[in-house]
């Protein structure tokens, strides 16, 4: 459905994009994640054509809308390109009424004046916007803006919609009842669809796949549990906030393998193809459990099962759960409930007992 | 006494102080204009319109900053897009002559003008070829106003033109295939307040334009002779006339601003003044 090519762009000295090659299945949604800055929002641009990469290829449908090089050049406009876009700060033309607004691809497509009356007042219902159709932007509430936003993304049809952080300017509240509304609209339009977040709770929320990029690059592209299991790089492990240590392989037997890190024995589950001694060990903070210190009865089988004995450096709390580091010869992150933080009593400076499976540990080559 | 007594006597000085230069500034500029009005009476008044001097300048005048502007407007408009929304090689460069006449003296601008324009200038010969001789004809007075005036309107229009937001040009790009669609509806559509006070300042500068005209287009009344140029001519001779003319031209120089300051807020003051 789309396809990018090798897509590089600079803005002047900056390499934003470094040769980006991608696919989207006709009625997925892809989720790019990645921290500020990496080229997510670049990419879009380029995939809408309002902005032009220096190499590469865009195809839609199997159509050529961006590539060639010199005289040979093929740049389809926006326009012409059949998407829809949603940008971050909803950028809504001010001087018009909602209805207005949504209406203007329709006027400015010459679409006969009934039809894009019926067009945007079925719009305006869908989006839940019917009592607002004749205010003004400035009128409206950050979250209805965005409803417009994507009224007006969706009016012309487009086979394409590209979605560009459309919740990040929203308080929390809103963001949450939008979040949940956006993805009954994208589950029953059935479009294939961009979204572009830094959060990756919305990207496992909204997509059939999840693209991590970083450094103009896409680091690795999957399905999202796919990617949560298996980070091939410490980049995208470290995006997704997991616990990531450099091993060295001691010794492989069926189904067990051990590995050290800095110094400490550990099991891992057999980790088969991979030929190499040194290797990215990452471990989910959500794995790791943590018990009294005396605590002799074991979580799991005691074969496969990682228990040490550690001292609390750090605890975060956040809303519903509490982040919590302890030192076992090396940090350890670990995420664990409120009440589960209550019931331990742990405080920072005090001893715990840490366990993990041997196969929560997922095993990467280590391309550092 | 307390820092809260302090703080407050030092809030009124300030106060005091604005108010106070506020107040001579005023007083500088009404004092001189309220004079205009103060010899005036009806029945002079009415001699004067019947004597023709003080319509003839008028229609001159109103006529060719008229024209001058809608001049400033063609060119200005489409010129400050370009320079708004394009990069090119020598940019600096245009927009530097472009803004030119703004700093440069009137009297240079009329010789300037003669030089280029007149029948011995650089492009006389070509034009007395085509049959147009520009000094002492009305067409010349245009030339004048429009050269003085006419970077008013393009440096407001640019400014406004780069103020509109990027994202919702990027929008409308999304959504429309036409740019000159665009450029209507969503460029100019959030343009208007800038477009309309570069017209109000253009006509205005027209509108007294003196320097210029005198030595460009001469001070022929009912052909050249502006309103200006007629007050400056009848001050000697007949200095009554002289202050009727000024006093016309401040209620209309009033009326039109107030017009169009008005205009201005109906079409894009609401949404982001």
């Amino acid at each position: 459905m789309i396809r990018l090519v090798n897509i590089v762009k600079s803005f002047g000295e900056k390499e934003v994009l470094r040769g980006i090659s991608l696919n989207v299945e006709r009625n997925e949604i892809l989720s790019v994640v990645g921290p500020n800055g990496c080229g997510k929002t670049t990419t879009l641009n380029i995939i809408a054509g309002l902005c032009q990469p220096d190499e590469g290829e865009i195809y839609i449908d199997d159509v050529l809308v961006q590539g060639g090089k010199g005289r040979h050049r093929t740049h389809v406009r926006p326009a012409r390109r059949g998407i829809g876009y949603v940008c971050q700060d909803y950028a809504l033309f001010p001087h018009m009424k909602a209805s207005e607004n949504i209406a203007y691809g329709l006027e400015a497509n010459k679409v006969p004046q009934n039809e894009v009356k019926r067009r945007v007042d079925s719009l305006v219902q869908f989006v839940g916007l019917r009592e607002y159709d004749r205010y003004y932007p400035d009128q409206l509430s950050g979250g209805q803006k965005q409803r417009v936003a994507l009224a007006r993304a969706l009016a012309t049809n487009p086979r394409v919609l590209l979605l560009d952080e459309p919740l990040s300017a929203l308080d929390r509240t809103t963001r949450e009842t939008l979040r949940a509304d956006l993805k009954t609209i994208l589950k029953t339009l059935q479009t294939t669809s961009i979204y572009v977040t830094h959060d990756l709770a919305e990207a496992y929320m909204f997509s059939n796949r999840i693209a991590v990029m970083g450094n103009g690059r896409i680091q690795q592209i999957g399905r999202p549990e796919q990617i949560l299991e298996n980070p091939n790089s410490r980049f995208v492990a470290e995006f997704l906030g997991l616990n990531i240590y450099s091993a060295s392989i001691i010794e492989e037997s069926i189904g067990v393998t051990k590995i050290k890190i800095n110094g400490k024995e550990i099991l891992a589950s057999s980790i088969g193809e991979e030929d190499q001694k040194s290797v990215l060990v990452t471990l989910k903070p959500e794995d790791v459990v943590l018990s009294e210190p005396n605590d002799n009865t074991p979580k799991w089988c005691k074969c496969t099962c990682n228990r040490f004995s550690g001292v609390v450096s750090e605890i975060v709390q956040m809303k519903s759960t509490a982040k919590v580091t302890v030192d076992i010869g090396f940090l350890v992150k670990s995420e664990l409930t409120l009440s589960s933080l209550r019931d331990l009593d742990l405080k920072e400076g005090k001893e715990v007992c840490v366990q993990f499976k041997a196969d929560s540990l997922n095993i990467c080559p280590n391309t550092d | 006494m307390g820092f809260l007594d302090s703080d407050r006597i030092s809030d009124t000085m300030v106060n005091v102080c604005l108010a106070g230069t506020c107040l001579v500034f005023v007083l500088f500029i009404i004092l001189p204009i309220m004079s205009v009005f103060m010899n005036l009476s009806l029945s002079r008044l009415i001699l004067e319109l019947e004597s023709g001097r003080v319509i003839d300048a008028l229609t001159v005048g109103l006529l060719t900053s008229f024209l001058s502007t809608m001049l400033a407007l063609v060119f200005g408009v489409p010129t400050a897009y370009l320079l708004a929304t394009r990069r090119f090689v020598g940019k600096p460069i245009v927009e530097t002559i472009l803004d030119l006449p703004m700093v440069l003296p009137p009297a240079v601008a009329g010789m300037a003008l003669l030089l280029a324009f007149a029948p011995r200038g650089i492009l006389g010969p070509t034009l007395r070829g085509l049959g147009i001789i520009l000094p002492g004809s009305t067409l010349a007075v245009v030339l004048s106003q429009f050269f003085v005036a006419s970077p008013f309107i393009l440096r407001s229009t640019k400014v406004a033109f780069e103020n509109v937001q990027k994202s919702i040009i990027d929008s409308a790009r999304i959504l429309s295939p036409s740019r000159i669609r665009i450029f209507f509806t969503v460029t100019l559509a959030l343009s208007t307040h800038g477009v309309v006070s570069g017209i109000v300042m253009t006509w205005a500068r027209s509108m007294g334009e003196f320097g210029a005209t005198l030595m460009f287009a001469g001070n022929l009344p009912g052909v050249t002779q502006t309103m200006p140029l007629a007050i400056y001519t009848l001050m000697v001779e007949d200095p009554l006339a002289s202050n009727i003319l000024s006093a016309i031209l401040v209620v209309v120089s009033f009326f039109v601003l107030a017009l169009f300051r008005l205009l201005g807020r109906k079409r894009s003051g609401i949404y982001y003044d």
